[in-house]
């Protein structure tokens, strides 16, 4: 069965910025999972069907990265798109983290929660077409 | 002035030459004369006396023959009176004197023991000697028409010669003082005539003996003549010629030794390592920190081209280093990490050729630096901007999302919407607390941090500073456990930056405590000091970074610690703080246990 509404994951340390990135999510239509460290973020990634991840670059346990790159491994978890928020700057190496991590963006801190929650309708409509159309 | 070696000056030579051959000529004419005294007389009187003894026989011989040997006595009267004899005689064959010089004697035996044997003379010494001399005695047959007749006699006496010593003493003093007064004079007109050539040649023995950079001795001779006329021309005419550079080029030599030996005592002093190298890379000059940055010894230099000593020889970066090397002419400048990471070491290594004039290289600069402190530095400082980028970046995020949101949403709930712009507000705390500590950094990095101390109530104080650190803790499901007395003293101090200073440490505390860890603020306090131990249960810090705590930019090479953000400030604004209290901040802990952080102040 498929979703009623696309169900978004978010990696966040950083208890303020989770909670607003949740009510902007939920407010668009999402459904939305925060994890407050990398460990409980991949485990929920491989126990609960989710559409979309959104990770802070660092965080304990495993870096937003380092989620990105267990999912990349994963075969289930391969094709759910990642979105990577940033307080760093340049010394990030974008071009690699999304060309190696199949980002869908890499946004710095401050970003706008609109362009964000514009960023993932984008990203899941696309995403999402193929598996819309196929038959249940 | 070096002293000339085995140079003996003209006039002495010549007159020691001089004095030498004219000695050997005094020699040999006295040997010659002493020679011809004791000789020739002798001989002299020898032939005549035997020319007489002939004579005189042939006389009587043929006087016998033709008149009956009537004139023979008158014959050896004759022969007496000619030669000076002492005597002369005739003896018949019985050896009776026919005639005799001593007429007495006639007709007596002869007395003479002279007896000729065989045609030849014998010579006989007569007995008596002494003053009136040596009688000697000569004779030889008389023969007449081939018969033997007799004998005929002559005595003569030689006068005796004197003792060697009294005709030396007789005859050398006037023989030697001509020629020693010959001698005296010789020397005196050899020695006034060569005396200016004499000073010439000493002067220019004495250049010769000087090192070839050393300035001539040009005085001129006080002397007349044209040999001192030309000298003194032609000193005179090089010192004209040499006078205008001769100081400046005694400068030049002085202080040009004197500016190689500063040079080199500089090199030497130097901490950065300079060093020459030939074509090959073999090493002609290199200064003491040359061979100690690149962990050598002097001698061990020698052998090989200094690609080849290089510390990273045989590692497995040495062949792109080398490559980077192998451009003869190509100024090269590389770093090298000695090991894993920055502290391990890094030498900043520059290679610069000096061409010949045919473009190759005629040897290589070598410049070394230890950059290390400087590597370690940037590194703090680059960690540093992003840690504290990050640090702004968070409660700026917060801030704009939260204000971005209240702007678009709508709120049905009121709580919520005053929660989000307490959101803000706190937020924007922070971002201003964080200003503050990079403006108390900075007034630590420039030395002028000052105290504004007021009268503050501990108790109080402490309370403020928990509940400034309480929502941190509860982020973490943190148990804050806070144990103080009930009295606490009143203490003249600078509450903010006091109150910033244990907020950082239970910051820290919560910051690397685990989640749903413990935080024990203990506060303990007696008439001297007050205590403020903060004590977790967090990931506990390596023994050896204990002492680095208090540094700038300082952070644990631990994971756990570069997981969480940090600008490794605030230990080290906090033991600041203290430290301008005249208190001390002192940390005990234990790896994967925890950690206890004292903050202790004088209580006056």
């Amino acid at each position: 069965m498929v979703a009623s509404t696309p169900h978004i994951l978010v990696a966040e340390d950083n208890l303020a910025m989770a909670d607003v990135v949740r009510f902007n999510l939920r407010n668009a239509g999402f459904t939305v999972t925060v994890c407050r460290n990398g460990q409980d973020a991949l485990g929920t990634l491989q126990q609960r069907s989710i559409d979309l991840l959104i990770t802070d670059y660092q965080m304990p346990g495993l870096t937003g990265e380092e989620i990105c790159r267990a999912m990349r491994q994963d075969v289930r978890l391969r094709h759910v798109p990642a979105i990577l928020l940033s307080a760093k700057g340049l010394e990030l190496d974008v071009d690699m983290l999304r060309n190696e991590l199949g980002l869908q963006a890499v946004l710095f801190k401050p970003f706008s929660p609109r362009e964000l929650t514009q960023l993932v309708r984008t990203t899941l409509e696309t995403a999402l077409k193929p598996v819309l159309q196929t038959p249940a | 002035m070096r002293t000339l070696h085995g140079y003996i000056p003209l006039t002495r030579r010549l007159l020691g030459q001089y004095l030498m051959f004219a000695l050997a000529a005094v020699a040999a004419l006295g040997a010659g004369l002493l020679t011809l005294h004791f000789t020739a007389p002798s001989h002299r009187h020898d032939d005549q006396v035997l020319a007489l003894l002939d004579q005189t026989a042939e006389s009587i011989a043929h006087d016998m023959l033709e008149r009956g040997g009537r004139n023979v006595q008158l014959l050896v009267d004759q022969a007496v009176i000619t030669g000076e004899l002492h005597f002369c005689a005739v003896a018949d064959e019985s050896r009776t004197y026919i005639a005799h010089s001593s007429r007495d004697l006639i007709g007596k035996p002869s007395e003479t023991v002279a007896v000729a044997k065989r045609d030849f003379i014998v010579e006989r010494v007569h007995l008596a000697r002494g003053d009136s001399g040596q009688l000697m005695e000569y004779s030889r047959p008389l023969i007449v028409q081939g018969r033997p007749k007799g004998f005929v006699h002559l005595g003569h006496v030689h006068l005796p010669p004197e003792p060697w010593s009294h005709a030396l003493l007789e005859y050398a003093p006037p023989a030697m003082l001509v020629p020693f007064l010959f001698l005296v004079i010789g020397s005196k007109v050899i020695s006034g005539s060569v005396r200016t050539n004499s000073a010439v040649e000493e002067r220019l023995a004495e250049a010769s003996s000087m090192p070839a950079e050393a300035a001539v001795s040009l005085l001129p001779l006080d002397a007349d003549g044209p040999v001192a006329d030309g000298w003194n021309r032609l000193t005179q005419h090089l010192r004209a010629s040499r006078s205008d550079t001769s100081l400046e080029k005694r400068l030049e030599s002085a202080l040009g030794g004197l500016r190689e030996k500063r040079a080199e005592a500089s090199l030497q002093a130097i901490p950065e390592g300079i060093g020459l190298t030939d074509a090959e890379g073999r090493i002609a000059y290199a200064n003491a920190s040359f061979y100690a940055l690149i962990g050598l010894h002097v001698d061990d230099a020698r052998e090989k081209p200094l690609q080849e000593l290089m510390p990273w020889d045989g590692t497995p970066e040495a062949a792109s280093i080398n490559e980077q090397f192998s451009e003869p002419l190509r100024p090269v400048i590389i770093e090298y990490l000695r090991g894993d990471v920055t502290a391990d070491g890094v030498l900043r290594v520059a290679r610069y050729s000096h061409e010949t004039s045919e473009g190759h290289p005629a040897g290589y600069v070598w410049h070394i630096r230890d950059i290390t402190q400087q590597k370690l530095s940037e590194e703090a400082r680059e960690q540093f901007v992003y840690a504290a980028t990050h640090e702004l970046r968070t409660p700026l995020a917060n801030i704009r999302a939260y204000a971005e949101t209240l702007s678009i949403a709508e709120f049905d709930d009121e709580e919520q919407r005053k929660g989000f712009l307490n959101t803000i507000n706190t937020e924007a705390t922070r971002l201003a607390r964080f200003v503050d500590d990079l403006l108390n950094i900075s007034q630590m990095e420039a030395g002028s941090m000052t105290l504004h101390p007021q009268k503050t109530e501990v108790r109080r104080m402490l309370v403020e500073v928990v509940d400034k650190v309480r929502p941190q803790m509860d982020q973490k499901a943190i148990t804050l456990d806070v144990t103080m007395p009930a009295k606490l003293p009143e203490l003249t101090i600078d509450k903010e930056n006091i109150t910033a200073a244990i907020v950082n440490v239970l910051g820290n505390a919560a910051k690397y405590t685990p989640h749903g860890g413990k935080v024990t603020l203990r506060v303990e306090c007696d008439e001297s000091t007050l205590q403020v131990h903060v004590e977790d249960t967090g990931i506990g810090i390596a023994a050896d970074e204990i002492p680095k705590l208090g540094r700038k930019f300082f952070r644990s090479s631990d994971e756990r610690v570069r997981d969480e953000t940090g600008t490794g400030l605030g230990l080290a604004f906090t033991q600041e703080v203290v430290r301008l209290h005249g208190g001390r901040l002192s940390i005990a802990s234990e790896l994967n246990k925890g950690s206890r952080f004292t903050i202790g102040l004088p209580a006056k």
